[in-house]
């Protein structure tokens, strides 16, 4: 007998057996099913006696085992039942041959038979026989139980008889000598008559009369019987049957005290009513069973006493084994044998004795086993290891099973037992395939082993054909047992998952087996690590601003409470925090991953992108490559919102040596990040400027820290007018349906002294607010605009462009008052009481101990260039966001560099031939590089070198200020009267300046001359003088307004006066000033009335500002730098002339040049 | 001389485990993770049992053809698993005890030793010379 | 025997160290609760460590009993020369064990003054047992409580898992 039956229990003992066979060709499916019932029928209660039979079926059954029988009877078949197919009476014959020979195979032991025929109909079928039934067809045969109840009532009788028969104690006859098959030889030629071989037989028979009491139903008969036997045999030392008998009694006591069985899960038989509940309490001492009785005293009171107690069972099992295994032909006798003893030992948790049985069982030796037998075995040995609850020994014995279906021996490996039973070996090695269980705590199982059998897997499941378990397995090793790998290892297992992937790509899906055991994804959290996420604003000219509305319709997005502590305290967590910022609809968007590199070599991530939800999303993926264990680097990930809404960025997608995860940021518990949620605003348009004048290389830095997009820089002389051209481009994909422009100058320069609040309150008119600004006082407009016709190309469909044009116009302040003051004190220079001012002083009389008022100002006083700045802002918007509130800002910087030109260093009148008229006389200094040609209304034109200085008169009618209008009353009353002094001042410099019309132009070569500060080759052109800058006029209007308030009078009075009498006016006012100034400077004293005009220091110096206006250009000429003290007077008109007299007289002041 | 020493937490993952360098040292983790079952039964066992004798020493786990497994647990829950050749009979079971002693006491001065986490693979450089000498040198 | 006396300076010190730390960081409230994890925290290390040494040579424990019945004598000998003077249980896993005389408490009165600052000096202890448990195999929550100086009660709740 060479294959074990592992499946045996000691109750089996009590069973006959009956093979169930099928003769000819019977269809597989039908025979099982007609097996199936027939087995149902496996416990038979005989009439007139209260025994139950036990039998068992089997459908195949070696022969060879069948010649046991006689050592262990319930190993022979003694019951065959045939199942035959015949369709016609004509293989009838056949087949009832095929019958008796398939009996004569057994026929040694056979009690009984039976031949169950289907499918045939006629007279033969109507036989009414006992050993053939006859079916008409397979599902036709109700009472196939009953005739098995029949059947195997008749092996009852048989058995009975048998048993009756060998009970009889014959002791004077001659007994048999029951054999085994391989003794046969053994006893050829012994003794027959001798007592030892006497009693061997008896012993031997009777522990066979035990057998079959057993089968029989007679517990109480057997056990006696096998008592004997023990004890016969063993004082003839028969050690094989000895152990045989012990076994028996074992299995009654067994049988006795497990009426549930011991075949563990499967095979559990109905327990007799009498003995219920208490077989699995019987283990455990000082335990009561159901009926209150002690179970250790339960073995003695009844009718079973010769019963074993459980413990001796096991001493028991162990001695017949320990006999068993002095004879290596009964190997299979003894694996059995273990391996009931184990299951009895399981129910009795006598797990360590069951494992010592189960050791011994390993190393039986069965002689040669077939590879099935040995992996039947392994799977054997590991399933009673599970039921004694050696997790790890059953897993490892299992793992010995899955290698040995693809031992090099075996000619068809099977891949796929092999693969399944290794699945069933994880839970030994705490291994399960989920990778959430490891990504927590410390890791658990042992890491080595684990290893392994991850590999052995992957090894597996590529044998087995099916890539993307391969895949699957790699990848959760690389995922879970990094730490755990060798650098050579980890370069190895990403080599081979990269070779998997080229054939099956890896995915996040759930992979299910056939057995419908689930595989959940892996995706690859490590690699690389993420450390933190982090949503970034758009660029600044992309950013939506919400335009504030009244704060009810703001509010009705929010809560209906203006301020509510409780919303303070609602900090959810810190992912689900909203971000301040916006991102727009239609325009990329940004994350920012910061990510290390745990490999020692390059990760090249390919298609790595944004999971997100809320909001349609197109991820644009990115692709990098990391160097070898570094990090972090910032990754950024980019996409475009489709929708609006509300997107909430889950996590990342990459594919890593080709599998695809995606990881989710909730199940990163590492990761950083300060929110997820952000709004998307729907679309707005994009707008693209670029201007005429060329790129600053300088940045303004604007104010409160916002970007600027762009910026223009431009240098122009003081008084010039330069037009900006502004492009302005609809790149977006909206329509742009607003733009607003508004413009704010920029200034860090601050004069102390000049500080002004006004354009702080906003209550000045915009046009004269840009005259207010820290520390430069700018006259006039600065940047102007007109708006409306580019608005009237709006709405802007995409990539149509519309230009805007400013005009930038420049009238600073280049005098240098301060210094001019001090100047004053050291030089007092001043001829005729007028002031000197020029700020070429400065580099005159650099002085010692340069005291500078606000030194950016001194600094740009000695370099002759004042910077203003300013910003011109738009707004625009369209599209779905224009609905919803929302607009774009750009900002242009204009950065100008002021070069001082013209300036008026000496005023003064002389009257002229009517009374109504004057001649004005001007001492225009050229301060720049190039020559200048002045002219004003009526004049003929001067013209000035470089750094030189002259005097010119001009024929002017006197000034009338009545047109100016009054401020009406309420704006006196709220307005500070300083400002309205200087509004007024401003009106009737706009008035002089009307009338005088003084304009200068130079003409200027295209090559542009070695100064830097000069202005670029576009000054091809005249640049004519706008008379309208305050100093001058305010400062004539300061001096004519007395007069004029007197002076109208006094001018009436004294029409007929001397001619120096205006002067004198002029000069009345500069004495008052020079009182003020200098008490006791050496001005000339004049006479007049002195008027006690307190006039603040800007209106009586002169200073002089023109404005510039772009004409024509004839001609270029190239004009050097000359040094002063040219006259060249052109005088015309007899006015002039006398001017011109006067002027010789006293000769303009003017600085050499440096 | 043992060819295998292993120092497993209460949590049965090894906190050491060192054997003799040979092709295939896996099969030691695997003698040692199953000798494991083993231990835990008698653990269990002595509290069922009622068995006075609350040793530490486990004494021999099971033999195998090639190898005998001993063990022993500490009061902390924490086994010493030694791996000897079975052909090295001259091993008597004082020796065995002798070499479970010092092997506790160089667990309990590495337990001792505040830089050192409960739980943590054992790195001590002391503890690795005691375990060598044990060993069987290899050649 | 100069070595109680080490233990407690040391203890004395220790105590006053993480406070002083701790003081300088948060509230009065916060810092309380804080210092006395730390304190915890350090006992409970010390008391793992200290029970494998104790342990060594000792056999086995039979049940929960045995281990705290342990406690008090070998373990609380070892440490404060010593033993419990009683042990109370509910034999459902709470035990009291009540010091008459804790020698850390001994140099502090010996009735209700510096009541409110008992607390702080008995956290290390607490940490001790419960590291111990913990190395045996016990899950536990050791609590102290203290009605009259120098007796203090520890209360261990074992944690069935």
């Amino acid at each position: 007998m060479s294959i074990p039956d592992y499946m045996q229990c000691a109750e089996d003992h009590q069973t006959v057996l009956v093979v169930v066979q099928p003769v000819g060709i019977v269809p597989e499916d039908q025979f099982f099913r007609i097996y199936k019932r027939i087995a149902s029928v496996n416990q038979v209660s005989i009439r007139d006696s209260q025994r139950l039979l036990y039998i068992r079926y089997r459908h195949h059954y070696p022969p060879e085992n069948n010649e046991w029988g006689d050592f262990q009877t319930h190993r022979k078949v003694v019951g065959l039942i045939a199942v035959t197919t015949c369709a016609s009476a004509k293989e009838w014959p056949q087949t009832s041959d095929r019958f008796h020979g398939q009996k004569e195979v057994f026929g040694s032991t056979l009690y009984d038979s039976r031949l169950l025929v289907f499918g045939l109909q006629g007279e033969i079928a109507e036989q009414a026989r006992t050993d053939v039934a006859f079916y008409p067809a397979y599902d036709q045969c109700e009472d196939v139980e009953k005739r098995v109840e029949d059947f195997v009532e008749s092996i009852f009788i048989v058995l009975e008889s048998k048993r009756l028969d060998r009970a009889t104690d014959k002791s004077g006859d001659k007994i048999p000598l029951l054999c085994v098959p391989f003794e046969k030889k053994d006893f050829v030629g012994l003794d027959t008559d001798s007592r030892h071989y006497k009693k061997r037989c008896q012993g031997r028979m009777r522990k066979h009369v035990g057998d079959l009491c057993l089968q029989a139903g007679m517990l109480q008969d057997a056990l006696v019987h096998y008592h004997m036997a023990v004890e016969l045999l063993r004082s003839v030392n028969d050690f094989l049957w000895l152990g045989a008998a012990l076994e028996g009694l074992c299995s009654a006591s067994v049988i006795y005290h497990y009426p549930g069985g011991t075949a563990g899960k499967s095979g559990g038989r109905k327990p007799s009513i009498a003995q219920a509940a208490d077989a699995g309490k019987r283990h455990r001492p000082g335990a009561l069973t159901a009926n209150g009785i002690s179970a250790d005293t339960s073995s003695e009171i009844g009718r079973a006493k010769n019963c074993l107690s459980p413990e001796d069972i096991i001493e028991k099992y162990k001695e017949a084994i320990s006999y068993y295994g002095k004879y290596k032909n009964a190997g299979v006798i003894e694996l059995e044998a273990c391996v009931k003893a184990v299951r009895v030992l399981a129910i009795q948790k006598r797990a360590m004795e069951a494992s010592e049985f189960l050791q011994n069982a390993v190393y039986i030796n069965l002689g040669q086993l077939s590879e099935e037998e040995k992996i039947q075995r392994y799977s054997i040995l590991s399933e009673l290891y599970d039921l004694i609850g050696f997790r790890r020994k059953s897993a490892f014995f299992k793992r010995v099973a899955a290698m040995q279906c693809v031992a090099p021996t075996i000619p068809e490996p099977g891949w796929r037992a092999c693969y399944k039973l290794l699945l069933e070996t994880l839970p030994g090695y705490t291994l399960s395939l989920d990778p959430k269980d490891f990504c927590k705590g410390t890791h658990r199982g042992w890491a080595a082993v684990q290893m392994r059998l991850l590999h052995e897997l992957v090894y597996a499941s590529r044998r087995m054909g099916n890539p993307g378990l391969s895949v699957r397995h790699l990848s959760f090793l690389l995922q879970t047992m990094l730490d755990f790998l060798s650098d050579q290892e980890k370069k190895e297992v990403t080599q081979s998952l990269e070779n998997y992937t080229s054939k099956c790509p890896g995915g996040m899906e759930v992979l299910t087996l056939p057995d419908g055991l689930k595989l959940p994804p892996v995706p690859f959290t490590k690699l690389p690590i993420v450390r933190s996420v982090k949503l970034l604003n758009l660029p600044v000219i992309l950013r939506p601003h919400k335009v504030k509305g009244l704060l009810g319709q703001n509010m009705a997005t929010k809560s209906p409470f203006i301020y509510s502590p409780i919303i303070i305290h609602n900090r959810g967590e810190e992912r689900g925090k909203k971000i301040e910022f916006q991102w727009v609809q239609g325009d990329v968007c940004e994350v920012q991953l910061m990510v290390y590199n745990p490999m020692p070599f390059e990760l090249r991530v390919e298609n790595m992108g944004l999971l997100t939800s809320g909001v349609e999303f197109e991820s644009l993926p990115a692709a990098l490559s990391l160097p070898a264990e570094s990090g972090l680097y910032p990754v950024t990930l980019v996409g475009v919102p489709r929708t609006a809404g509300n997107i909430t960025v889950n996590g990342y997608h990459t594919s890593v040596f080709g599998v695809n995860s995606d990881c989710l940021l909730e199940s990163l518990p590492g990761v950083k990040t300060g929110g997820c949620t952000v709004e998307v605003v729907p679309g707005l348009p994009r707008l693209q400027l670029s201007t005429s004048l060329p790129r600053s290389a300088n940045a303004i830095q604007p104010p409160s820290g916002e970007e600027l997009s762009s910026c223009v820089s431009v240098q122009l002389f003081n008084g010039e007018t330069q037009k900006l051209a502004i492009t302005l481009e609809n790149i977006g994909t909206e329509m742009l349906e607003t733009l607003e422009v508004t413009s704010r100058t920029v200034n860090t320069k601050v004069c102390a002294r000049q500080l002004d609040s006004r354009c702080r309150d906003g209550l000045v008119a915009p046009a004269l607010a840009l005259h207010h600004h820290f520390g430069e006082k700018l006259f006039g407009e600065f940047l102007s605009w007109d708006l409306d016709e580019a608005l009237s190309h709006f709405p802007l469909k995409p990539s149509q462009v519309v230009t805007l044009t400013v005009n930038i116009k420049v009238k600073l302040d280049f005098s240098g008052q301060e210094n001019l003051l001090q100047d004053l004190n050291d030089d007092g220079i001043s001829v005729t009481g007028l002031p000197i001012s020029s700020p070429l002083r400065q580099v005159l009389k650099p002085r010692s101990d340069s005291k500078q008022v606000g030194g950016e100002s001194g600094k740009a006083e000695y370099s002759h260039i004042k910077t203003l700045e300013a910003i011109l802002n738009f707004r625009y918007s369209g599209g779905a966001g224009h609905v919803e509130g929302y607009y774009r800002e750009l900002s242009l910087g204009v950065h100008l560099d002021v070069e001082p030109s013209v300036l008026f260093t000496r005023v003064s009148t002389l009257p002229a031939t009517s009374t109504r008229q004057c001649h004005l006389l001007l001492d225009v200094f050229n301060s720049t590089e190039h020559e200048l040609t002045i002219s004003a209304k009526s004049n003929q034109d001067l013209v000035l070198h470089a750094s030189e200085c002259q005097r010119m008169a001009i024929q002017v009618d006197k000034f009338d200020f009545d047109n100016i209008p009054e401020p009406d009353e309420e704006r006196v009353r709220f307005t500070n009267p300083k400002l309205l002094q200087e509004e007024r001042q401003h009106a009737q410099g706009c008035e002089i300046n009307s009338k005088l019309d003084i304009c200068w132009t130079i003409i200027s070569f295209p090559r542009i001359p070695p100064f830097a500060h000069l202005p670029s080759v576009r000054m091809q052109c005249i640049n004519r003088i706008d008379t309208a800058a305050t100093g001058m006029f305010v400062f004539l209007a300061a001096q004519v307004l007395p007069v004029r308030r007197r002076g109208r009078l006094a001018i009436d009075r004294r029409s007929t006066g001397p001619a120096l009498k205006p002067m004198r006016l002029i000069g009345t006012g500069h004495r008052s000033r020079s009182e003020v100034v200098r008490p006791g400077s050496d001005a000339r004293p004049r006479d007049g009335d002195v008027q006690a005009v307190s006039f603040s220091v800007v209106f009586v110096l002169l200073l002089f500002f023109f404005g510039v206006v772009v004409g024509e250009n004839p001609a270029v000429t190239r004009h050097l730098p000359q040094t002063s003290g040219s006259r060249p007077q052109r005088s015309s008109s007899a006015p002039a002339e006398r001017a011109s007299r006067w002027a010789a007289m006293f000769p303009p002041r003017c600085a050499p040049p440096r | 001389m043992a060819v295998c020493i292993a120092v497993i937490a209460k949590e049965n993952y090894p906190l050491y485990i060192r054997s003799v360098p040979t092709e295939n040292e896996l099969k030691f983790h695997y003698t040692v993770h199953t000798s494991l079952d083993v231990v835990e039964e008698k653990i269990s066992a002595v509290g069922k049992a009622l068995v006075d004798q609350r040793e530490l020493y486990l004494g021999l786990l099971y033999p195998t053809e090639d190898y005998k497994v001993y063990g022993y647990v500490t009061n902390s829950k924490v086994k010493f698993v030694i791996v000897v050749d079975s052909s090295n009979t001259s091993l008597r079971d004082n020796e065995i005890r002798s070499m479970f002693r010092k092997l506790h006491n160089s667990f309990t001065d590495v337990m001792c030793n505040p830089f050192y986490n409960p739980g943590d693979p054992i790195q001590s450089k002391a503890f690795d010379g005691m375990v060598s000498a044990m060993m069987v040198q290899a050649c | 025997m100069a070595d109680d006396a080490l233990f407690e300076f040391l203890h004395m010190e220790m105590v006053a160290h993480v406070y002083k730390q701790q003081a300088s960081r948060a509230e009065t409230e916060q810092e309380r609760t804080t210092s006395v994890s730390i304190l915890e925290g350090m006992g409970f290390r010390v008391g793992q460590g200290l029970i494998e040494r104790i342990t060594k040579d000792t056999p086995g424990f039979k049940d929960d009993l045995d281990i705290m019945k342990f406690i008090c004598k070998d373990f609380w000998i070892n440490l404060f020369r010593k033993q419990i003077d009683n042990l109370r249980t509910n034999h459902q896993g709470t035990y009291v064990l009540q010091d008459n005389r804790f020698s850390l408490l001994t140099q502090f009165s010996n009735g209700k003054q510096y009541m409110e600052e008992a607390p702080k000096y008995l956290a290390f202890s607490c940490g001790l047992v419960r590291g111990a448990l913990c190395n045996l195999g016990l899950d536990s929550v050791v609590t102290a409580e203290v009605s009259t100086m120098p007796s203090c009660k520890f209360q261990v709740v074992i944690q069935k898992a």
